[in-house]
């Protein structure tokens, strides 16, 4: 157990002191930033026109409220929040590739499933520090702002849903680790992020987003949205599979594969 | 002595690539043991089957008399090692990499970090980031992280790369220290076959995937052969005098004479003598032992024919 924190520690140790880190949390707080501009836009459209802001973008906020403005937040997050942990986790596992570490945790007292597991610890703790730095960023804003119709009650809500949606979201995040350990650094799985949520939006397009994995939690997000947008009891399933398989390749590759 | 380093029938395949071949060695307390081949022998294959970071196809591992395989954390507590070139985390400072292994090593003594670093004469960049380290001090690190937790085995794959020759010195007194000293067995592989027969007190020469050969330091220098060569200005009639008194009497590359007959290598000064009666003094007449460099290519060369 002393070792599995010594190894926790280090990986925090790792992250923390990353240029990569500074970069993804950077984005984190720049996509609410350009949120909030939007909505400024939207409640400001004659000064937003005198400022030469294009007004056509902030149509994308269907009102000039908290629940157009929720609705968009977790709209983004649907996408952000895929890359940006899937990307997190990704970086995690795949540098010691990149960077030719991973033989240094081999062989070492502390065994390979802790160190898995401790990389994993740190990457769903890293995601949701960035999505709760994208929520609180983003809300912080609206109310500098003045959005209308404050209601704690729904504000409450939105905010359990975008938790969920967090969640969700960071279960599939072992699978992205499962490809930066396979393709032995990080540049595979970056890809296979960035095609999830291709897959995702073209998916859901077509009325079949329930059962693909990485388009559930934006499906959940967007709420009851008619027949084929919305998640059902079979969409858990495959959530809560697809993680767990995720973790059992990776687990696997790291104990029982060769390390050439 | 007992076994610290035991494989029995070691083989792995790459597809129809044979890299380790039913390779079977002892390794025992406070031995040093060098492991030496050419480029695609298996030296680094047989390592990294030692480290369980590759499973053999057949045979077994132990170390300490315990198995290597997946979840035996324990026996790694007493190991060192440092395969390849060493590689670290280019944006952390030599003791912030140190401060890692330390913690993954489990080791409680807090000056752990700082001895090792004083031992490896890297204190002075403890501060530098290991990217902006030059390749000599990235080889300390490495040594550094391998040696910190005062290990009772070290696998060493290339030490002395990238070190000045200082610096080459520097390790292989340690190394000869630890063992000598502190019964530290150290497996080590290197190209640099000169600094190999200096520290090693066995050898194994490994072909193929096969170890062919092993020798203690006292056995190679039994086997490496000896030579007389000799150097005149009129080297075709020293050549054809010494043939007429009967002696076996080559050119070598260098255009030199060379006379391998023990008899002549025990006595030089016969070989001078009869010279000088034949009107043609040698200028030069020294004994040459064969170095391990020169034994390694022979036994290769002799497996290749074979």
């Amino acid at each position: 157990m002393n070792l599995f924190i010594q190894s926790i520690k280090t990986e925090t140790l790792k992250l923390r002191k990353s240029g990569f880190s500074k970069v993804i949390i950077l984005l984190f707080l720049f996509l609410p930033c350009m949120l909030g501009l939007l909505m400024y836009v939207q409640l400001h459209p004659e000064e937003a026109s005198r400022l030469g802001m294009m007004s056509g973008k902030a149509n994308m906020l269907e009102g000039k409220n908290w629940s157009a403005y929720f609705s968009f937040l977790k709209q983004v997050f649907a996408g952000l929040g895929l890359i940006g942990t899937g990307v997190s986790m990704a970086w995690i596992f795949g540098r010691e590739f990149a960077d030719n570490t991973a033989k240094d945790l081999l062989a070492l007292p502390v065994s390979r499933r802790e160190i898995v597991f401790s990389k994993l610890l740190v990457g769903l703790t890293f995601g949701i520090l960035l999505s709760l730095l994208f929520l609180i960023s983003a809300i912080t804003i609206g109310l500098l702002m003045h959005i209308p119709g404050w209601q704690s009650d729904y504000v409450i809500k939105e905010l359990i849903i975008f938790c969920k949606m967090m969640l969700m979201t960071l279960i599939l995040t072992p699978v992205a680790a499962y490809f930066a350990t396979k393709g032995r650094g990080y540049l595979l799985a970056f890809g296979f992020v960035v095609l999830t949520l291709i897959l995702a939006n073209l998916v859901a397009f077509i009325g079949i987003g329930q059962y693909f994995p990485w388009a559930i939690p934006g499906l959940f997000g967007a709420g009851p949205g008619g027949e084929g947008y919305e998640i059902n009891s079979a969409s858990y399933v495959i959530l809560f599979a697809t993680g767990i398989i995720g973790l059992l390749a990776t687990l696997k590759s790291w104990m029982y594969s060769d390390h050439k | 002595m007992k076994d610290v380093i035991n494989t029995h029938q070691l083989s792995r395949s790459f597809g129809s690539f044979k890299a380790v071949s039913d390779l079977s060695l002892t390794v025992g307390k406070g031995e040093i043991y060098g492991f030496i081949g050419l480029n695609g022998a298996g030296k680094t294959t047989t390592i990294r089957m030692l480290l369980g970071m590759i499973k053999p196809d057949s045979g077994e591992v132990n170390l300490f008399d315990e198995p290597v395989k997946p979840g035996n954390t324990y026996v790694w507590k007493r190991v060192g090692y440092m395969v390849e070139a060493p590689h670290h985390y280019p944006g952390l400072t030599v003791e912030e990499n140190l401060n890692i292994m330390r913690d993954l090593r489990g080791i409680k003594e807090k000056k752990a970090v700082e001895t090792i670093m004083e031992e490896l004469n890297i204190a002075q960049f403890r501060n530098r980031k290991a990217k902006d380290l030059s390749q000599g001090n990235a080889q300390r690190l490495g040594l550094a992280k391998a040696m910190m937790h005062k290990p009772d085995l070290l696998i060493l794959d290339e030490p002395a790369n990238a070190l000045d020759p200082a610096g080459i010195v520097e390790i292989r007194n340690l190394l000869s220290h630890l063992a000598r000293n502190h019964g530290v067995t150290v497996f080590i592989s290197s190209h640099i076959l000169g600094e190999i027969s200096r520290v090693a007190s066995r050898i194994g020469i490994i072909s193929n995937g096969k170890l062919i050969q092993e020798v203690t330091s006292d056995e190679l220098k039994a086997l490496c052969r000896e030579r007389l060569v000799i150097e005149s200005n009129d080297r075709e009639t020293a050549f054809s005098r010494l043939k007429e008194h009967g002696y076996e009497v080559n050119i070598n590359p260098e255009k030199q004479l060379e006379i391998t007959d023990e008899e002549a290598i025990q006595h030089p000064e016969e070989i001078a003598r009869l010279m000088v009666y034949d009107n043609v003094a040698p200028k030069l007449l020294k004994v040459e032992r064969e170095d391990l460099e020169s034994y390694f290519l022979r036994i290769i060369e002799s497996q290749k024919v074979s």
